[in-house]
């Protein structure tokens, strides 16, 4: 799968999350969005029904199983969630394995 | 199940993956205290009266009732990171009501989603209740989203949106959310 593509699909599914949040608590979302830790303006709680959604649409649209969160995910030593950017490159390195 | 049964069960700890549950007790007041105080977190929580005392008080009256499942939830090292509940139970009707869902700040990324499928487990389960209900201020938009997720929301007004689990659904929230549990989907 394109690049392009995997980033489309993040950032869409950020965007539509940050689309239910009240207006004060919208932001915008670029490559170098936080998607956890330090800086981020998304909870735990959002950063699950992220990596669901994902998880789901890669899926159940392109037949692609990937998993965000096993300890490989979690060891690493740049966090996928660091960036949009990181989880764009996280989930390629995944599709070209899959 | 025998009053004596539920208080053997009020002694016991639900383990999790990352984190277990278990009663809390008068050692808790003051990080309860501390969790219902911050302000970053009591936005959408009852009031809590700040005496550590009565903080106490309450706690042993929990203690008391088998209708009250008081939660601390820690990691595996018995760090303190949270409350959840499962209270005015009605065993009669296999019903009770599941919130005071407090996770302090810092705490690992999955536990509040590890914290909310143990509890559920642990109530139709254990408990063996055939229906939760819940509630969220409709400012609380990420647990009102979170429980969008799996189709727990039942009705919405102007200020709270109501929340329905059912034992029957619950193995769709345990798939949803199988890499952040431990619990075997199988036996279900």
């Amino acid at each position: 799968m394109e690049k392009k593509k995997i980033t489309e699909i993040v950032t869409s599914t950020v965007c539509s999350l940050v689309e239910t949040l009240p207006a004060e608590q919208k932001f915008i979302v670029d490559q170098n969005t936080i998607l956890f830790g330090t800086g981020s303006k998304i909870d735990s709680l959002s950063l699950v029904s992220i990596i669901v959604d994902l998880e789901g649409v890669f899926s159940s649209d392109y037949g692609i199983d990937i998993s965000l969160t096993d300890d490989r995910a979690m060891m690493r030593k740049k966090s996928p969630f660091d960036s949009i950017t990181a989880l764009v490159d996280y989930i390629e390195e995944l599709t070209l394995e899959n | 199940m025998t009053e004596e049964e539920l208080f053997r069960l009020k002694t016991e700890v639900v383990l999790g993956k990352n984190i277990n549950l278990r009663l809390a007790s008068e050692n808790d007041a003051a990080f309860i205290l501390e969790l219902r105080l911050n302000p970053l977190l009591n936005k959408y929580i009852g009031q809590t009266d700040p005496s550590l005392e009565k903080q106490k008080e309450w706690i042993e009256n929990s203690l008391k009732k088998i209708t009250d499942f008081h939660f601390i939830i820690e990691n595996k090292e018995g760090k303190q990171y949270g409350t959840v509940a499962i209270y005015n139970i009605d065993y009669e009707n296999g019903t009770a009501e599941w919130g005071r869902w407090v996770i302090k700040p810092g705490s690992f990324v999955f536990f509040p989603v590890e914290s909310a499928v143990l509890v559920l487990n642990f109530a139709f389960t254990k408990l063996g209740l055939k229906k939760l209900t819940g509630g969220a201020n409709n400012k609380n938009i990420q647990v009102v989203n979170f429980h969008k997720m799996y189709g727990a929301v039942s009705s919405v007004d102007e200020t709270h949106t109501w929340f329905l689990f059912e034992e029957q659904n619950f193995i769709k929230i345990l798939k949803l959310f199988k890499k952040f549990h431990s619990i075997q989907i199988n036996n279900k």
